[in-house]
């Protein structure tokens, strides 16, 4: 909005009726029809830079939004919770999810995702806005690749979905936490463990309902097995709105 | 000033254009002038405010597991840092005119407008590391070093607070097939006192932000430098405001 422009009287001449009533209340007019709620940082003088306006005077919510979700339990998925993918070009062995292989880059296995409690957060935001999301999670993988098993190691994939659309660069996969070390061997080897403390960023988020989730996708139970199981620990999901 | 006070045409007086105008620009500039008592607690919501936040830049590298290799020896604080890019060809190089325009911090701006601080947050998937003979390095010898810089004057300057160091994990690598599966997260604030610290004039502008990495040997057991890998990456800024909201918006 600019600044109020009233109509002027000119001595001499007949007062104009039309403009008169225009310069009351015609809208988006530089009219006094701004005092309803239309006012905003033109009608607000400064002093140098620096407004007279404090905090006490914005609502609470609009100039940005945050929240969060986490969560504290041991998540276990297991193989058999998982289909076998409708597209495994460029997986490895027995259909595996191994690396390097992308599986999302298949539209048709985005679905078999699954998203994670504490890592998944639906929000709401009034206006467009520049968006930061960060994360904290943690997860393991029982695959061994030893003697005994041969290399069976099977990837556990967890993927960053927002609006329910993979995120091209936001995947992370977990191949093996089997660990011999000093004589004791152990399938979940928290040394091993994998941890993704990430953070994306959309420009322009439209106002309206979004979505923000980790999604984790296993390799599926097989006769020649590796992965029975994959353990999360979902600790973090934050957003954080700037309206643009 | 911008106080409304109205005067009532009394009984008699005379109308003319000059007593309706007087009245009009009353209220006129009243308006036009708020001020902060004028306002209701709460009174302004994101429809009447400009952002709080500048342009955000955000940028990433290691799309479909492309990987990308280091080399450079660090010494603190900087020495030996490269920018974080792949072969795509990507990086983690945000730079003013491309992506954002230059500006000061905690300086009035000709736009009117003030800047805090700029929030800059960078986090990269460390896959390996290994030594210059070509072994797997283990516990307490080859780190990944990442860190953050800002550039002003064709000149990348290192926040210092933002370096961060990362050794592999005990009982980790036993062969070159196995990846680290260690994220490297930095969150900082950038602001006036970084730029004093770099020993810049105090209203230097920034003209870039960027990640990079390094690597640091300090048990070294073999001439040369050893080599790190990363893959996915990502880097974003976000300018944030003073405390004073303009109109220069």
């Amino acid at each position: 909005m600019a600044l109020i422009a009233t109509p002027i009287f000119v001595a001499g001449a007949p007062a104009d009726a039309d403009a008169f009533a225009e310069g009351c209340y015609k809208a988006n007019a530089n009219s006094l029809e701004y005092m309803n709620g239309n006012l905003d940082m033109n009608n607000i003088p400064t002093a140098g830079v620096i407004p007279a306006i404090s905090r006490e005077d914005i609502q609470k919510g609009a100039l940005s939004r945050s929240g969060g979700v986490s969560g504290t339990a041991n998540l276990d998925y297991f193989s058999n919770w998982f289909e076998t993918l409708p597209n495994t070009t460029g997986f490895g062995p027995n259909n595996d999810l191994s690396c390097p292989a992308d599986p999302a880059a298949n539209p048709s296995n985005q679905s078999k995702y699954i998203a994670i409690p504490g890592a998944a957060r639906q929000f709401y935001v009034p206006y467009i806005s520049d968006a930061i999301f960060t994360w904290s999670i943690m997860w393991v993988n029982d695959s061994r690749d030893d003697a005994i098993f041969g290399s069976k190691t099977q990837a556990t994939h967890i993927r960053l979905f927002v609006d329910g659309e993979p995120i091209a660069e936001q995947t992370r996969a977990c191949s093996t936490t089997y660990g011999s070390f000093a004589g004791v061997k152990l399938p979940i080897f928290l040394s091993r463990a994998r941890f993704w403390h990430g953070h994306h960023a959309v420009k322009g988020l439209p106002a309206g309902h979004h979505s923000i989730s980790l999604r984790i996708l296993a390799s599926p139970a097989s006769a020649t097995r590796g992965l029975d199981q994959s353990r999360v620990w979902a600790r973090s999901m934050r957003y954080f709105c700037f309206m643009q | 000033m911008a106080e409304i006070d109205y005067e009532v045409l009394s009984e008699g007086d005379a109308v003319t254009a000059a007593s309706l105008n007087d009245r009009f620009d009353e209220v006129r500039n009243g308006l036009n002038a708020l001020e902060s008592y004028a306002l209701a607690p709460g009174a302004l919501r994101h429809d009447h405010l400009p952002s709080v936040a500048g342009i955000l830049a955000t940028k990433a590298v290691g799309e479909r597991f492309l990987e990308h290799t280091y080399t450079g020896a660090w010494a603190w604080p900087g020495t030996g840092f490269v920018v974080i890019a792949d072969a795509s060809p990507k990086s983690l190089e945000i730079v003013a005119p491309t992506d954002f325009t230059a500006f000061r911090l905690g300086m009035s701006e000709a736009s009117g407008e003030r800047w805090a601080g700029v929030l800059v947050h960078l986090n990269v998937h460390l896959i390996r590391s290994v030594d210059v003979d070509g072994s797997v390095v283990t516990l307490d010898t080859v780190h990944a070093v990442v860190g953050i810089q800002f550039k002003h004057g064709g000149v990348w300057y290192t926040v210092n607070r933002s370096v961060r160091l990362c050794e592999p994990r005990l009982g980790v690598l036993p062969t070159t097939s196995h990846k680290i599966y260690q994220d490297i997260p930095i969150a900082t604030m950038i602001d006036s006192s970084d730029i004093v610290a770099a020993g810049l004039a105090k209203d230097a502008s920034i003209q870039g932000i960027r990640g990079v990495a390094a690597t640091y040997e300090p048990n070294d057991t073999a001439s040369g430098a050893p080599t790190i890998t990363l893959r996915e990456g990502r880097i974003t800024a976000l300018r944030i405001r003073a405390s004073g909201l303009t109109s220069g918006a």
